[in-house]
């Protein structure tokens, strides 16, 4: 057997390097954009748990308060000491703050990260530890009543918080800060952290090497009282660490601990993700993993198109091997043979995929330094390997099933006498299929419809949402391919009596309607992925700037903070600056908002958002929003929260607080899509009741009557009152808003670029493998006279019309895709956005399509204007 | 009672529109170690009662017996061992594989069977005359060395009955005969029956029995 399929399989594969590499590619193309996705949840996975052990140490616990930023009552550090089994508790605050490099800095001038103009500034994660830090690592020195952060340790491997090294000093009045040499590096001598009390110079900081490995090495470390005060965290703590007796049972000291803090404080593992890193990742990733399904589907059908040409090409070997009783060696040959390209094109599309995941990981990384200033960096592991080798063997094996039963089933008689070749007929275009996929998609986009109705406050509704997406999304796709030879038949007929050469291609395409229609999907694919990335993209846009007119009509921003993804960032308006704005000419009023993180853990996490506004922008699905109501504790909810907790008008929702569980009624649910819906909004003061006085992130200044907007603008600028007060209009805010959630859409236009390397291949792969069965055909045609020029063009001409088809059905696909889309997606975000059509992006990427086909055709239409006849005309 | 025995066997095939009639209740009857050659007109039929002989196509109607065993009721995997130990077929066109050596396409029954296929091989190849041409592949060898290769294909598994369609006519009239000599003597010498479709009466002439095909009958 083996060496059978050495005979009538590997030699075959050795013979043919560039059809092999072509389907090793395809393969490739589509495990590559599946391996990304685990590639980019693992690491996320370990991102957040090497953090965790690096910061923990050996703890296996710890204790957080029911917010994300200060949430724990000083008073839980003594339950805990207390709590059997604990042999000590480690108080911490970790705060997340900016850390700017200076006036002076050189490439201050661009702020990548955190979207603010003129400055450079880069998030990073302020720790503060005491004495008791010693618990978690021995070696510690620290003498009573001093910070552990004054004194000089040698440096050691591994990362940990005591590893420091460098001169001590001080500056300003402040314990001097214990800073990675990375933060070091990337800010220069000028340095400064920002905090919510103004600005600690970096500059006579030490400097620690072995931190670089803790959080992507974006970490100070400061004394905890000094943190606690610089953080605005008065008698509060982010987080308890807990070293467990000699002996004690972990998980039932977790129990005990859990009981004695109550239930509005969680204890963790200390490597468990912090709850607001999962919101961005927890919706990106299944949208991301959804379309990277799509893609390998896409894939799927390019290795079955790969493997059944190949078969065809060699179907009278395999009639003679089955003459000669072949019967399931051929086909077990053939899944063999699939097997071995699968599992080259596995490997290949796994390191794809390593690459395709810098891209996505470092976009998440961008918003997870903001939320909990963890960098998440590309972790490889042997998993994806393997899970990209089984990956490519089953889609190659499964995709080659097909076509080798399709083999078998020969009629191998027909096929030796060559009485196959005289009842080859016109093959039917399948106008029928083709609607029936186009309703189909309509039905999914129906269906879509009813799920997201209202913004899907009702289970069944987000069952049925994705499985609709999906359906419409396929239905569409499948019609596109379906309809292909149709519309190629519709050129031809009006074609005839023009150029031979081009009708002679379109005749190709209709004759061929399965291998036309998985090159028009190939390149609709792609095409339908840009407009609809482009149509969210230009909605997105709209629905910003929509909301932020609506909310802050008149309003002029100022901020220390970064206008969005900022809520955890401890750099918020010192008390001072607060002060002058209010006393400033101009300025009739100063309007503050806040959001708090509210829960320890990701299923319970509510975003709660307090606002002295009086705008309510967003539509409401159930219920009233009641200005006078809302001032009077009436809330509203996002549509994430009240699904998540059968939330509806005059309901009652349970809120963890620092000091217990507080009851607010509810008036109304919203399209509200902070924290992906799973957000509730209260006056300011009900805020502030509920978790203290909160820092202001962001205040709008009311002008006086008859100051513009442009003359506070400048009048507050003037001031000079803090070098990082940012002003921006209303129109500059949606600007840089809708820049930054736009951002985000990265990973989707890198999966978009990945398609359009899947059309390359889809062209290139199809043309030349038609072009080798043809080749009798094609030796016929250069022997009554054509010529290269012209075989030349019969190529290109069949790959421009397959463009043209791809682009044009894959347009009308993307209009129901997208809108498919735009009626599921808000089930994840908790918003929806306006129906827009980037009409514009059809004029970049049609043409940019276009090209890559006739790219990926130029060599198989050289190819064949290259052939030599008389060996065409003896071939077989 | 025969080797092979056809049974009031009928074969149709659908051309575009129309049924075309290849094989209308033929009888027929084979003995072991028997030498039949089967000639008639274009499209009479002759290489469909071939295919339907080796089990690798089924009658619409009527029964096909290769040794008692009706072909019919065979499944296609014991249809499939059948031709692999008790048939061989040589081609008008040869049909070798073009990717294996005379050696590989020589040994491949044998390979299928999962036997091994090392001396029986180099002795086939030398009875057909190609011991020096072993090593070759298909694309390197003349019309009548090809022929040559295929009959021994046909032959390595030493099969009970020998199919041949028209194994000359793709080949000039002196290596025709040449072939047509390495044919019948190797079938002498394995012991085998032989039923050969020609269109060339003196190639024809050579056979025990010599039936004529026409419009799907034997005359």
């Amino acid at each position: 057997m083996t060496r059978l399929f050495r005979l009538l399989n590997l030699r075959r594969l050795r013979r043919q390097p560039l059809r092999v590499s072509l389907g090793t590619v395809a393969v490739a193309a589509g495990v590559s954009l599946g391996v990304s996705v685990v590639v980019t949840t693992t690491s996320v996975t370990r991102s957040f748990a090497e953090f965790g052990r690096r910061v923990a140490g050996p703890a296996p616990l710890r204790v957080v308060g029911a917010t994300s930023r200060g949430g724990l009552d000083a008073q839980v550090l003594a339950t805990v000491e207390r709590t059997p089994g604990v042999a000590a508790a480690v108080p911490m605050v970790q705060a997340v703050t900016l850390a700017d490099p200076g006036p002076g800095a050189p490439g201050r001038s661009l702020g990548t990260v955190t979207g603010r103009t003129g400055s450079s500034v880069q998030p990073v994660l302020a720790v503060g530890v005491d004495c008791r830090a010693q618990a978690l690592v021995p070696s510690l020195p620290c003498e009573a009543g001093s910070p552990p952060a004054t004194r000089r340790a040698a440096a050691r491997p591994g990362g940990r918080l005591e590893d420091t090294a460098g001169p001590a000093g001080r500056s300003e009045g402040v314990a001097p800060p214990v800073v990675a040499s990375a933060v070091v590096s990337r800010l220069g001598p000028d340095g400064v952290l920002l905090t919510d009390n103004g600005r600690v110079p970096l500059g006579g900081a030490l400097v620690a090497p072995s931190l670089d490995a803790v959080g992507g090495g974006q970490v100070v470390v400061l004394p905890l009282a000094e943190a606690q005060t610089m953080f605005d965290r008065p008698n509060r703590l982010d987080v308890v660490y807990v070293m467990p007796a000699a002996g004690t049972d972990v998980a039932a000291l977790r129990q005990r601990l859990a009981g004695a803090v109550g239930p509005w404080n969680g204890v963790l593992r200390s490597t468990d993700p912090p709850p607001a890193a999962t919101v961005v990742v927890s919706t990106l990733i299944p949208l991301f993993g959804l379309m990277g399904l799509f893609a390998l589907a896409i894939a799927g059908v390019l290795v079955y198109d790969a493997v059944a040409l190949s078969l065809e090409e060699r179907r009278l070997d395999l009639a003679i091997v089955a003459a000669m009783g072949g019967g399931w060696r051929v086909m077990a040959g053939v899944l063999a043979e699939a097997g071995v390209l699968g599992l080259a094109g596995g490997v290949l599309g796994t390191l794809g995929g390593v690459a395709l995941a810098q891209p996505v990981t470092a976009s998440l990384s961008g918003f997870t330094r903001r939320a909990v200033g963890v960098a998440v960096s590309v972790h490889v592991t042997p998993e994806p390997f393997v899970l990209g080798a089984l990956l490519g063997m089953v889609l190659a094996v499964v995709a080659a099933w097909l076509s080798a039963r399709r083999a078998l089933r020969m009629d191998v008689a027909a096929e030796l006498s060559n009485r196959g070749l005289r009842e080859e007929t016109a093959p039917r275009i399948r106008w029928r299929r083709a609607a029936l996929f186009l309703a189909l998609g309509l039905a999914g986009v129906a269906i879509s419809w009813a799920a997201g109705f209202h913004g899907a406050l009702y289970p069944w509704q987000v069952r049925l949402g994705p499985v609709a997406l999906v359906g419409a999304i396929t239905a569409f796709t499948l019609a596109v391919g379906a309809a292909a030879p149709g519309v190629a038949l519709w050129v031809l007929q009006r074609w005839r009596g023009r150029n031979a050469s081009v009708g002679l291609g379109l005749a190709n395409l209709v004759r061929n309607p399965g291998r036309t229609g998985v090159m028009a999907v190939a390149v609709a694919s792609a095409v339908a992925i840009a407009f609809v990335v482009a149509s969210f993209d230009l909605s997105i846009h709209d629905a910003v700037t929509s909301a932020i007119t609506q909310t802050s009509n008149q309003r002029l921003r100022v901020s220390t903070l970064p206008p969005n993804n900022a809520i955890d960032i401890d750099a918020r308006i010192p008390p001072a600056v607060l002060a002058s704005l209010r006393r400033l000419p101009g300025v009739a009023g100063v309007e503050s908002g806040a959001i708090v993180g509210s829960g320890h853990a990701s299923s319970d996490l509510i975003g709660v958002e307090g606002q002295d506004n009086q705008n309510l922008p967003f539509d409401v699905v159930a219920g009233t929003k009641d200005r006078s109501a809302f001032d009077r504790g009436q809330t509203l909810v996002g549509v994430g929260l009240a699904r998540r907790f059968h939330l509806r008008p005059g309901s009652l929702l349970s809120l963890d607080t620092p000091t217990g569980v507080a009851m607010v009624p509810v008036q109304g649910v919203w399209l509200n899509g902070d924290f992906a819906g799973s957000v509730v909004t209260m006056p300011m003061s009900m805020l502030t009741d509920l978790y203290g006085p909160q820092p202001a992130g962001e205040v709008g200044l009311r002008p006086s009557p008859g100051v513009t907007l442009d003359q506070l603008a400048r009048e507050v600028t003037s001031a000079n009152l803090d070098p990082d007060l940012q002003v921006q209009t209303p129109a500059q805010l949606a600007g840089s808003v809708s820049s930054d959630v736009r951002s985000q859409l990265a990973p989707f236009w890198a999966l978009q670029r990945g398609l359009l390397v899947v059309a390359f291949v889809a062209v290139l792969s199809t043309l030349l493998l038609v072009g080798a069965q043809r080749r009798r055909e094609l030796g016929l045609l250069a022997a009554v006279g054509m010529r290269p020029s012209e075989l030349f063009l019969m190529v290109m001409s069949e790959a421009a019309v397959v463009a043209f088809i791809g682009v044009a059905l894959g347009i009308l696909g993307a209009v129901g895709q997208y809108e498919a889309s735009r009626q599921v997606i808000p089930i994840f975000i908790g918003y929806k956005e306006p129906f827009r059509l980037a009409g514009g992006s059809v004029l970049v990427y049609g043409p940019l399509a276009g090209l890559v086909v006739l790219v990926a055709a130029a060599l198989p239409a050289w190819r064949t204007s290259r052939m030599e006849v008389v060996g065409s005309l003896r071939y077989e | 009672m025969g080797l092979l025995r056809l049974d009031g066997v009928s074969k149709r095939f659908r051309r575009g529109r129309e049924d075309v009639v290849a094989l209308d209740g033929v009888e027929l009857e084979l003995g072991a170690g028997e030498f039949v050659s089967l000639v008639g007109p274009s499209g009479s039929g002759k290489s469909t009662l071939l295919h339907l002989a080796g089990g690798i196509d089924q009658p619409d109607d009527g029964l096909v017996f290769f040794d008692d065993r009706d072909l019919g009721r065979l499944s296609v995997g014991e249809r499939a061992r059948l031709r692999r130990r008790e048939i061989g077929f040589v081609f008008q066109f040869f049909h070798l594989i073009p990717t294996l050596t005379v050696a590989e396409n020589v040994g491949l029954p044998l390979l299928l069977d999962g036997r091994r296929a090392d001396g029986v091989v180099g002795q086939t190849i030398a009875q057909v005359g190609l011991a020096d041409r072993a090593g070759h592949l298909p694309g390197e060898l003349s019309g009548g060395e090809m022929q040559r290769a295929a009959i021994a294909r046909a032959l390595v598994a030493r099969p009970r009955l020998l199919l041949a369609d028209e194994p000359t006519g793709n080949l000039d009239s002196a290596t025709g005969k040449e072939v047509l000599d390495v044919l019948v003597t190797e079938v002498v010498e394995v012991g085998a029956a032989l039923l050969m479709v020609t269109h060339d009466e003196r190639a024809a002439g050579r056979a025990g029995r010599v039936l004529t095909l026409r419009d799907g009958r034997v005359a």
